[in-house]
């Protein structure tokens, strides 16, 4: 596979996974690229011991978990909002600016854990990515999922 | 929304306008391996100019002992080391990076002890190699004269007293004040997944 397919494939969902954990569009930018410049230095030496996949997230979310200043930030980002005029697109765009919140009040692993599951991740790949086992990646998943669920049930978002 | 499914579906709507562009990547990319270059280049020139240094020494001063040779070649091991230490990977963490997240904070713990250590270590080393070096150096210059020989050695002595009990315990709380919170950091991530 060629970097720029690779890019193609995971640049989008690496750099939601990076906004979850940091809800700084501009950190994420920043971890994204630091990721895939990763992709790029170790690409020869990637020995297929796991999935492409499983080896990108997991550059990508050790790099999360490195970035020690970004930490129990709950703010904020005003996303450019296109649209102001499009009621739906602002009821949207509330929910979504909401739910990167929820997500960033979580602790970091279950940060990862969610931000994975929301791209489509597999839970068996989400447990070698993180290193837990796959019985614990799906009780945590549960519970990540009913506590955002119940969040937005509080606050009248669904 | 009814169910997780929907919001799972919102999520996948972030904005990802501000993606970095991939001819963008290959520029950071390329200043990386232009720096590195150019780190590696610099590290050649102070090499060859420590040679050049010792060599002029070795031709152009007049050496009777030695002890004057010796202090030198410990002084010039102590430039070459103190260039490798600069010019060395700064960290190993990308070598485990492709770790699993669990793994990583484990090697990434160790690895910042490690770098603590080391870092006091090396400190201490490389003061003693220069106090050993200099008590070499210095012999011939006042062996043939009581006051000199008082002078040096004694300054040598002060010297290592103050560094010995108050430079380096300085340097190696700070090494720990900087590290810890890294080390916090990664020990409460870890609790997390052992919970």
């Amino acid at each position: 596979m060629e970097f720029t397919e690779i890019y193609k494939q995971y640049g989008e969902k690496i750099y939601r996974v990076c906004l979850g954990f940091v809800n700084d569009s501009e950190k994420a930018k920043d971890l994204t690229q630091e990721t895939f410049i990763a992709v790029l230095q170790n690409f020869k030496s990637f020995r297929h011991e796991c999935a492409i996949g499983t080896w990108i997230y997991r550059i990508a979310t050790n790099k999360c978990l490195r970035s020690i200043e970004n930490e129990k930030k709950e703010k904020k980002i005003n996303f450019p909002i296109e649209v102001e005029d499009v009621i739906n697109e602002n009821i949207r765009e509330e929910k979504l600016i909401f739910l990167r919140n929820c997500v960033t009040k979580l602790p970091e692993i279950d940060r990862i854990i969610i931000t994975l599951f929301m791209e489509d991740v597999q839970q068996e790949e989400i447990a070698k990515v993180t290193g837990l086992s796959h019985a614990n990646v799906r009780v945590k998943v549960h519970r990540i999922k009913e506590k955002i669920y119940k969040k937005f049930k509080e606050n009248g978002k669904l | 929304m009814e169910s997780f499914n929907d919001i799972k579906l919102l999520w996948q709507t972030n904005e990802t306008t501000n993606l970095p562009q991939l001819a963008d990547i290959e520029v950071v990319m390329r200043q990386y391996n232009k720096k590195r270059k150019k780190k590696t280049l610099l590290a050649v020139i102070l090499l060859v100019c420590i040679l050049i240094i010792l060599f002029l020494l070795i031709t152009f001063v007049t050496i009777k002992m030695w002890t004057t040779y010796f202090g030198i070649i410990i002084w010039m091991g102590l430039a070459f080391y103190s260039i490798y230490l600069k010019f060395r990977r700064q960290s190993k963490s990308s070598n485990f990076e492709a770790l699993a997240n669990n793994d990583f904070l484990i090697a990434l713990e160790k690895e910042e002890n490690q770098t603590c250590i080391g870092k006091s270590k090396n400190q201490a080393l490389l003061f003693i190699a220069w106090a050993v070096g200099f008590s070499f150096y210095i012999y011939e210059v006042s062996a043939n004269n009581t006051n000199s020989l008082v002078i040096g050695y004694g300054s040598l002595v002060v010297y290592i007293i103050a560094i010995w009990f108050f430079y380096l315990p300085f340097m190696k709380k700070r090494n720990q004040k900087n590290i810890q919170k890294m080390i916090t950091h990664i020990k409460q991530l870890k609790s997390q997944i052992n919970e």
